[in-house]
C-alpha cells in the first residue's frame, strides 16, 4: 500500500504499483501530497530537514521516471487505454512536487538556471500532452498514437527528466 | 593539426582514473596542453592497428576521425534539434559537445565530477562504463546535415538558410535505393571510433544525455570493424564477403590526395568550411547467404580482385596498379566489365577519388532468419557529388545482386576547432 503521502519510504513513487489509482485517490493523494509538502516546508529550520525535502524532489523525479519506463512504451496500456490520464496525472504530481521545492532551488545562480531550466521543459511537455486532451475531457487512446507521436511525448520526457534529476542535489545544496 | 592527423601515444599508465586529479588540478586546458606535448610519432603495434592507448588531440586545423588511421570499432549517431529548439540552443549544444569530447578524446570523464566524484545526491555526471579504459584512440567527428540549414518544407529554423553550402543537398535517389526513412537523414550527426567498443559507446551515450532537450538520436549505428586503412601503417582488413577492403583508398601518407581530394579548399568555399570535409554515409546490407553459395572464381570476378591476397585480377600483389585494359587471349577484359573496382575506379570517373571509411556491422538477424549483417559505408570527399558520381557509376555493379542500401546521409564536415573554440564557430558567428 502506498503511503499516505504517495511516496515511499525510499522516496520513490508508490505511484510504481501496477495497479491504476481512481481519480478520487489521485486527488486525495495529490491534496496529501500538497499538505504533506507545506508541513515540510514549515520544517524547514528542521535539523532534518533535508532529508525530507529529498523526498518531495525524488518524488518528482520519481513520478517522471515512472512516465518514462511504463507508460512511453505502452507497456502498462494492457489493462485499459487511458494511460495518457496516468501520465498526465504524474506529470501533474511531478509539477506540484517541484513546485513546492522551486523556491529553494532557485537560491543560488545554478539553482536558479536548473529551475528555469525545469520550468521551461515543463511547460514544453505539457504542450506536447494537451495536443491528445486533458485529465478533465480525457485524453486520446494511447494505442492511437502514431510512432512518430509516442516518440516525441518521449522526446519531451528525457528533456524534463534530466533537468530534473538534478533538482534533489541542488534543492539540498549537497 | 597538421597532416598526417596525428601520432598515437603510448602511454598505457594515462588512462581516465589517472588523470582525474589531474583534470581537477589544471583543468581541460592543461590536459589538452600536456596531451599535445606529449603527442611523439610512435610505430603502431605490429598487428597494424593502434596501441589500445593511443591518443589523438581534439583540437586542431582539421577534425580528427577523418584522416586518422582507422579505428576498430565505431558508433555512428544522427540527431535531430527539438521542435522548439533555437540558434541559441544549438550554439550552446555545440559548445558542450566540444567541451565534452575534448575531454572523452583525451581519455578523460565526460565531466570533471565524473562517475563517482559527485555529489551522492545528484545522478553521476559520466555514467561510467569507460572507468578506468585508456583513450583507446576515441576520436568524435561532428558534422551538419542539409535540413540544419532549412527543412524540405523550407523552414530556416536556425537563420542559416544563407549559409548553406550549395554543394549540401539530399542525396538524389539512386537505382536499387530501398531506404527507410528512418536510418536516414538528421540535422546533425556524431562519429565515434575507437579500439574499444566500450568507449566508442560511451561517447555516444554521453553526448546523447547532454544533448537532450536540445537535440535527440534520430538513428545510429554500431560497427564492430573497419572496412578500410586509411594509413600506410595498417594492414587491410575485410569485408563481409570476405574481401580486402581499402587496399586503394587514399591514405594519410598522401598529403596532396588528401588536400585534392577530401578538405574543401578556400575555391571551393564557403568559407565556413575550408578545411572540412562532406561524409556520406550509406548503410548497406549484404545477403550473405546468397554471397556465400557463390562460386570463388565468380566472386573474385565480381570484385576484380582475387580474395586471398587481395591483389587485381590484372596481376600483381596487393598494391600492384590495376590494368583495366588488360584483356584475355579471347579478347575479354581480364578486369570484368561489371566488376567493382572497374566501376568504382578513378580512371572510370574522371580522376575521382574518395576517403573510404566504413564498418561491418551484423544488427542480429531479419525475420526471415538471415543475418542482418553488412557495410556501414562511410566515405569522406570535398564535394558530395564525388560520391554520387561514383555510386552512379555502380549502377550496374554485379555486387548489387547481394547487396541493399537501407539507410542514407550526407553531412557537412566543418573544420576542425582551435582550443577555446567550439566546433561549428566558423559557422555560427
Ligand atoms: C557493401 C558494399 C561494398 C563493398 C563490399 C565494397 C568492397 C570493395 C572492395 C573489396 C574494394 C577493393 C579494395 C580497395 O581498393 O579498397 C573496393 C574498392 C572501392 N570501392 Fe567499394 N565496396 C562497397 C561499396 C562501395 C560504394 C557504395 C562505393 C562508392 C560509391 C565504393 C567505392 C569504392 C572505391 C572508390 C574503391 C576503390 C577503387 C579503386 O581505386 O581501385 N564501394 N570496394
Amino acid at each position: 500500500m502506498p503511503a499516505a503521502d504517495g511516496l515511499n519510504s525510499d522516496g520513490t513513487s508508490a505511484w510504481l504499483d501496477w495497479r491504476p489509482s481512481t481519480p478520487e485517490q489521485r486527488t486525495q493523494f495529490g491534496d496529501q501530497l500538497v499538505a504533506d509538502v507545506q508541513q515540510l516546508f514549515d520544517q524547514v529550520t528542521d535539523a532534518d530537514f533535508s532529508v525530507s525535502l529529498s523526498d518531495i524532489s525524488n518524488g518528482a523525479i520519481g513520478l517522471l521516471d515512472e512516465v518514462a519506463t511504463g507508460k512511453i512504451s505502452g507497456e502498462e496500456d494492457w489493462w485499459s487505454h487511458t494511460d495518457l490520464t496516468d501520465f498526465a496525472a504524474n506529470v501533474d504530481g511531478a509539477s506540484v512536487a517541484f513546485g513546492n521545492v522551486q523556491k529553494l532551488a532557485a537560491q543560488s545562480d545554478e539553482g536558479a538556471k536548473l529551475a528555469e531550466e525545469i520550468e521551461t521543459q515543463f511547460d514544453a511537455l505539457e504542450r506536447v500532452l494537451a495536443q491528445y486532451g486533458s485529465i478533465e475531457a480525457g485524453f486520446t487512446p494511447y494505442d492511437q498514437l502514431t510512432d512518430a507521436q509516442r516518440k516525441q511525448l518521449s522526446d519531451a520526457v528525457n528533456a524534463l527528466a534530466e533537468p530534473l534529476s538534478q533538482l534533489t542535489s541542488t534543492v539540498l545544496g549537497l | 593539426m597538421t597532416e598526417p592527423d596525428a601520432t598515437p601515444t603510448p602511454d598505457a599508465s594515462f588512462s581516465r582514473r589517472g588523470l582525474l586529479g589531474l583534470a581537477a588540478a589544471g583543468g581541460i586546458g592543461a590536459v589538452a596542453g600536456l596531451a599535445a606535448g606529449a603527442a611523439i610519432a610512435s610505430a603502431p603495434d605490429a598487428t597494424g592497428g593502434t596501441p589500445a592507448s593511443a591518443r589523438y588531440p581534439f583540437f586542431g586545423e582539421h577534425q580528427a576521425g577523418i584522416t586518422t588511421p582507422a579505428q576498430d570499432r565505431l558508433h555512428f549517431a544522427a540527431f535531430d534539434l527539438a521542435p522548439d529548439a533555437t540558434r541559441d540552443d544549438l550554439a550552446s549544444l555545440l559548445a558542450d559537445w566540444t567541451e565534452a569530447a575534448a575531454r572523452l578524446t583525451q581519455g578523460l570523464e565526460v565531466g570533471e565530477a565524473g562517475a563517482v566524484g559527485g555529489s551522492p545526491y545528484a545522478p553521476p555526471d559520466d555514467t561510467g562504463e569507460a572507468l578506468g579504459l585508456p583513450a583507446s584512440g576515441l576520436t568524435i567527428t561532428f558534422g551538419f546535415g542539409p535540413t540544419l540549414f532549412g527543412t524540405a518544407d523550407g523552414v530556416d529554423r536556425f537563420r542559416l538558410a544563407a549559409r548553406r553550402p550549395a554543394a549540401l543537398e539530399p542525396l538524389p535517389r539512386f537505382s536499387g535505393d530501398a531506404l527507410v526513412p528512418e536510418r536516414s537523414g538528421g540535422d546533425l550527426c556524431i562519429q565515434a571510433c575507437a579500439d574499444d567498443p566500450q568507449v566508442a559507446v560511451h561517447a555516444i551515450r554521453n553526448l546523447s544525455r547532454i544533448a537532450f532537450g536540445r537535440a535527440m538520436l534520430r538513428w545510429s549505428q554500431l560497427g564492430f570493424g573497419r572496412t578500410s586503412s586509411t594509413s600506410t601503417s595498417q594492414t587491410t582488413p575485410r569485408n563481409l564477403f570476405g574481401f580486402k577492403d581499402g587496399t586503394a583508398n587514399i591514405k594519410a601518407e598522401e598529403p596532396d590526395a588528401v588536400a585534392e581530394h577530401v578538405w574543401v579548399s578556400r575555391e571551393q568555399g564557403p568559407e565556413w568550411l575550408v578545411g572540412g570535409s562532406y561524409l556520406v554515409a550509406r548503410r548497406i546490407r549484404m545477403i550473405i547467404e546468397s554471397w556465400d553459395r557463390v562460386q570463388l572464381a565468380e566472386q573474385e570476378a565480381l570484385f576484380g580482385r582475387t580474395k586471398g591476397e587481395g591483389g587485381p585480377m590484372s596481376g600483381g600483389g596487393e598494391f600492384a596498379a590495376i590494368d583495366l585494359a588488360a584483356t584475355a587471349r579471347d579478347g575479354s577484359p581480364v578486369i570484368a566489365r561489371d566488376a567493382h573496382v572497374r566501376l568504382a575506379h578513378p580512371e572510370t570517373n574522371g580522376g575521382i577519388r574518395l576517403l573510404r571509411r566504413g564498418y561491418n556491422f551484423v544488427d542480429g538477424n531479419d525475420a526471415l532468419g538471415r543475418l542482418d549483417a553488412g557495410l556501414f559505408f562511410l566515405s569522406f570527399q570535398n564535394d558530395p557529388e564525388h560520391f554520387v558520381t561514383v555510386q552512379r557509376s555502380l549502377a550496374s555493379d554485379g555486387l548489387n545482386e547481394y547487396l541493399k542500401h537501407v539507410g542514407s546521409a550526407v553531412f557537412a564536415i566543418p573544420p576542425g576547432a582551435h582550443e577555446g573554440d567550439s566546433i561549428g564557430d566558423t559557422l555560427l558567428n
